[in-house]
């Protein structure tokens, strides 16, 4: 077990490595001076100059590279350009704020979804399915910040419910809304999955087996069927981690939730590239996480998974 | 009689039409008796099976016609609820593919036990001791320590021993086997079968045997019903099927079997044609497009079983035909 | 329900006799793609919509300033009201459909390429080219898409092109894993081995063989794609990172908006379900294609392509 994670972990190395390349080439080499990003408009070339050299920018990239990579081993993000302040000090601030609307929205994907799934797979062609399908479709197709915004147009102005904006004190009023919006797309993804995944599962032959030893149709489908069904599932939820990532960066924007996503963003208008780059970077580093913890549940759900990481037969 | 299956239809409508899987098959069966129900893939033998505990997924299949009669009571009458107490604890099933017949995310051990602790008001300690036994008696070595292993951990012959003793940890007094070696090496078919044989008798229970393979029931059934396109064609103790076959179909399925009793050097032979399209069957006498002997009538009129010998039943206008004159 | 038994494969009966069956599936076919026919009829009113731009509305309308027209709600004049500045949402609406067509084909487009020739190269080369290549793709399924364009895009710069880099740039990963596990699949096959065995050459085999036979599946994600690509233009517009202003962009128009909720919802309702309804008929498309497609995924239009 230790030995699969320690591998999952040097598996990612080769990606972090691809990745923190791709931030710097994009940040530093590819278009304009680096250095007029480090400096107010106007500034003269002597100022520019130093500036330079200063930031060792006169060297050659893989040098400078070199330099951003021991920078990032300490949790040196690099500094805001606006605030004058670490990277990562900034997105500490702003991390639990993210992490908690991310979860409600997690459990509100996965517990409606699946739900929604199976009940649409065990009454097929019922009403309950249309309505689960054609939802779904619809929610798949829906621009997440258009549907923040209906949300809020509704609850908030028209009836005057629930708050849209900030999350004030911190009370789950303001949770509300900014978590139905994260999770709705993805809530559709996973009914969708369940369903299929539930579907076909129900026409194994174990499943027969277990309604020929006389089980209850609850337990049929509960436990022999859920539980086979549910493996592709938390794939799709895994997945669809950075979909839930980049979907709160529209969320908290449209309901200014002070989480990373709204940081970037305001980063973004404000013309910050080392907030955008270094909390993109973050949230990468959280997505690999992320994965890996989705790989090794799979081990739990699904015996057949070794942790070689591969069906055996 | 333990079970009466009268005049049994399961149909099944799907968007091509309907599909006659099960059109008014009877038979029955005593305690310590072994049925064997043969014909070749799409006859309707193992919907048949399927259709006695009611487990034809519906829709598209529906159960027309027909009476279970199990100690006396029509099961198919039933409800669900009734239903599910027969269901592996009176008459218990073992499947054809036991590498896709057990769930594969539960311990072998947790998917027998289920089957005890489902139909049985009994400590989950003792039901523990008692898939130990079970498992031993199976014959799966080291039965105790294997309990919390999981299906793919065993090998297909193994797989279907956990089948055997899943099914019979209710002591059943029917198990309906659908084709319980096919998927097995010949080495280990032979010991599944002789296993069957034995805890058939330790219980004194029927089973159904069922089967593509005429070869496979010799020393095992004590009748045989043979089937063909959803219907019965002939049904006979297990003599009179291995030495007087009488329906065209039962004769060339015995043809196809490689019998030590006969010389070898005949070649093995296959039956001419495939199974008919259960969708479009034949007119008349489903099997006359296969039939050497086929002459008008065929074409034109089913042919009714019927009782040409005391015990011996079989549904072919020759042979009726050549009885009567 | 309990599974069909082996012998009784309702698969196998419908599929014969052969004579009818084309004819059926036909039928069956347009049948149970009502929900794709209506996709298409979006894409093809779409499509005309951003041809005929300049015959359904005045350019002018849909940018400037008209101090006397501003944040008007929906009346005959303005079918869909006026926004802050008074501009025609209608014609905004018909205008910005060219961005995301533009956006939706050619981002898609650029990907394809890419993706299509490192796709078959790693599937088809395996070795060295095949590790490198995936390897790279790894990278770029590290990136969140959504999070992935605003890096690109905030070193781009704002601009149509630039969005259509930046989701290129992404997309091209996703479409070459498909196409290699498609062509590792269609590699094996008798017909290609034939086809080598003959002596056709690693072009020909790669375009006659595996081509025709590896593209399904993505034909059907780059159906998904291009809808995908629209919200992603959208959602960039929307942060300020995308198409920029005074070009009309249904993801702008939305920013916009947000000022003026309460005052003119109006303004935020026409670009919204103009997007769903674009997307959403990309969506159902790319369900159909597959069910017509794909046997293997027949009657599954419940399965996911995005991944």
């Amino acid at each position: 077990m230790s030995r699969y994670i320690a591998r999952r972990l040097l598996q990612a190395i080769p990606v972090i490595l691809g990745v923190t390349l791709i931030i710097f080439l994009l940040m530093f080499i590819l278009p304009g001076d680096p250095a007029r990003m480090l400096v107010q408009k106007g500034a003269s070339p002597e100022v520019l100059e130093s500036i330079r050299e200063a930031h060792g920018l006169d060297k050659p990239w893989y040098v400078q590279y070199g330099k951003y990579m021991w920078n990032l081993l300490q949790g040196d993000f690099g500094t805001s350009i606006r605030y004058r302040r670490p990277v990562l000090d900034i997105m500490k601030d702003h991390y639990p704020n993210s992490i908690r609307l991310a979860a409600v929205a997690l459990a509100i994907e996965a517990v409606i979804g699946i739900i929604a799934g199976v009940i649409s797979a065990v009454k097929r062609r019922s009403f309950l399915d249309i309505l689960v399908t054609l939802s779904t479709t619809i929610l798949v197709a829906m621009p997440i910040f258009w549907f923040a915004m209906l949300l809020q147009v509704v609850f908030g102005l028209k009836w005057g419910i629930l708050p849209i904006s900030g999350m004030g004190d911190g009370s789950w009023r303001y949770y509300v809304l900014p978590a139905i919006a994260l999770a709705s797309v993805h809530t559709a993804y996973t009914a969708r999955i369940t369903r299929s995944s539930m579907l076909e599962v129900i026409n194994q032959d174990y499943i027969r087996t277990a309604r020929a030893k006389g089980l209850s149709e609850k337990k049929v489908i509960l436990k022999h069927a859920l539980r086979n069904a549910l493996i592709p599932v938390i794939t799709i939820i895994g997945l669809d981690l950075g979909g839930l990532i980049g979907s709160a960066i529209l969320t908290e924007t449209v309901f200014s939730w002070p989480g990373v996503g709204r940081v970037i963003y305001l980063a973004i208008l404000q013309r910050d590239p080392p907030v955008v780059m270094g909390g993109t970077l973050i949230l990468v580093f959280i997505f690999i996480l992320l994965n890996l913890l989705v790989d090794i549940s799979y081990a739990y759900l699904d015996p057949r998974i070794k942790f070689e990481g591969r069906k055996v037969d | 009689m333990l079970l009466e299956v009268n005049n049994l239809r399961t149909y099944f409508y799907i968007e091509r039409g309907v599909v006659k899987a099960v059109d008014g098959v009877s038979f029955s069966i005593d305690r310590g008796e072994t049925l064997a129900i043969v014909g070749e893939s799409g006859s309707g033998k193992s919907v048949t099976a399927l259709s006695l505990l009611k487990l034809i997924p519906t829709p598209p299949g529906k159960i027309l016609e027909g009476e279970v009669f199990f100690e006396g009571e029509n099961i198919l009458d039933f409800s669900e609820k009734n239903l599910r107490k027969i269901r592996g604890n009176r008459i218990a099933m073992i499947f054809q593919d036991p590498t896709t017949s057990l769930n594969p995310v539960f311990t072998i051990g947790d998917q027998v036990m289920e089957a005890i602790l489902t139909h049985q008001r009994v400590p989950k300690k003792i039901a523990r001791e008692k898939t130990v036994k079970l498992l031993e008696m199976v014959g799966i070595p080291q039965a105790r320590g294997r309990l919390s292993d999981y299906p793919h951990q065993f090998s297909g012959g193994m797989r279907q021993r956990v089948m055997i003793a899943m099914a019979l940890s209710c002591e059943p007094d029917i198990l309906i086997a659908d084709e319980p070696t096919t998927a097995l090496d010949v080495t280990i078919q032979a010991q599944i079968l002789e296993l069957m044989g034995n805890l058939q008798k330790e219980f004194n229970s029927a089973t159904i045997l069922i089967t593509h393979d005429l070869g496979v029931v010799a020393g095992l059934a004590d009748r045989i019903l043979v089937m063909y396109a959803g219907k019965p064609v002939e049904y006979a103790d297990v003599n009179s099927i291995y030495y007087l076959p009488r329906h065209p179909y039962t004769l060339s399925l015995m043809d196809s079997v490689t019998r030590l009793d006969k010389s070898r050097k005949k070649r093995l032979q296959s039956i001419k044609g495939s199974p008919p399209s259960l969708i479009n069957i034949p007119s008349g006498c489903s099997f006359h497009p296969r039939c050497k002997f086929a002459t008008d009538i065929c074409h034109k009129e089913v042919p009714e079983l019927i009782e040409i010998k005391p015990g011996h039943f079989t549904a072919c206008h020759q042979v009726n035909n050549a009885d009567k004159g | 329900m309990a599974k069909l038994p082996e012998e009784f494969n309702l698969e196998e009966i419908d599929q014969e006799p052969r004579g009818t069956t084309l004819k059926r599936e036909i039928l069956v076919t347009l049948r149970k793609n009502k929900m794709a026919s209506f996709g298409l009829i979006v894409i093809a009113i779409l499509v005309l919509v951003a041809i005929f731009a300049p015959v359904i509305a005045p350019y002018k309308n849909a940018v400037g300033f008209y101090p006397e027209e501003i944040l008007k709600p929906p009346s005959v004049e303005h079918m869909m009201g006026t926004d802050d500045l008074g501009r025609d949402i209608f014609a905004r609406i018909v205008w910005g459909s060219r961005v995301s067509v533009e956006v939706g084909i050619l981002a898609v487009a650029f990907g394809l390429i890419i993706g299509l020739f490192m796709g078959a190269l790693a599937g088809y080369k395996g070795g060295m080219a095949d590790t490198l290549i995936m390897r790279t793709a790894d990278v770029f399924f590290a990136f969140p898409y959504i999070l992935g364009a605003i890096a690109v895009m905030t070193i781009l710069g704002p601009g149509l092109e630039n969005v259509i880099i930046a989701i290129g740039v992404l997309e091209w990963a996703y479409i070459a894993r498909l196409f290699r596990g498609s062509v590792l699949a269609t590699k094996v096959n008798d017909y290609v081995e034939a086809a080598r065995a003959i002596g056709a050459d690693d072009k020909r085999i790669i375009m006659k063989h595996i081509l025709p036979n590896a593209i399904t599946p993505v034909i059907v994600y780059s159906a998904m794609s291009v809808g995908t690509a629209i919200i992603t233009e959208a959602a960039l517009s929307f942060l300020g990172v995308g198409v920029q202003p005074p070009r009309p962009s249904w993801g702008w128009m939305l920013s916009d908006s947000r000022a003026f909720m309460s005052r003119a919802p109006w303004m935020m309702y026409f670009p919204g379900l103009a997007i769903l309804v674009t997307v959403l008929g990309f969506v159902l498309v790319a369900d159909g294609l597959r069910d017509m497609l794909d046997p293997r995924l027949k009657g599954m239009s419940e399965h996911v392509t995005r991944g």
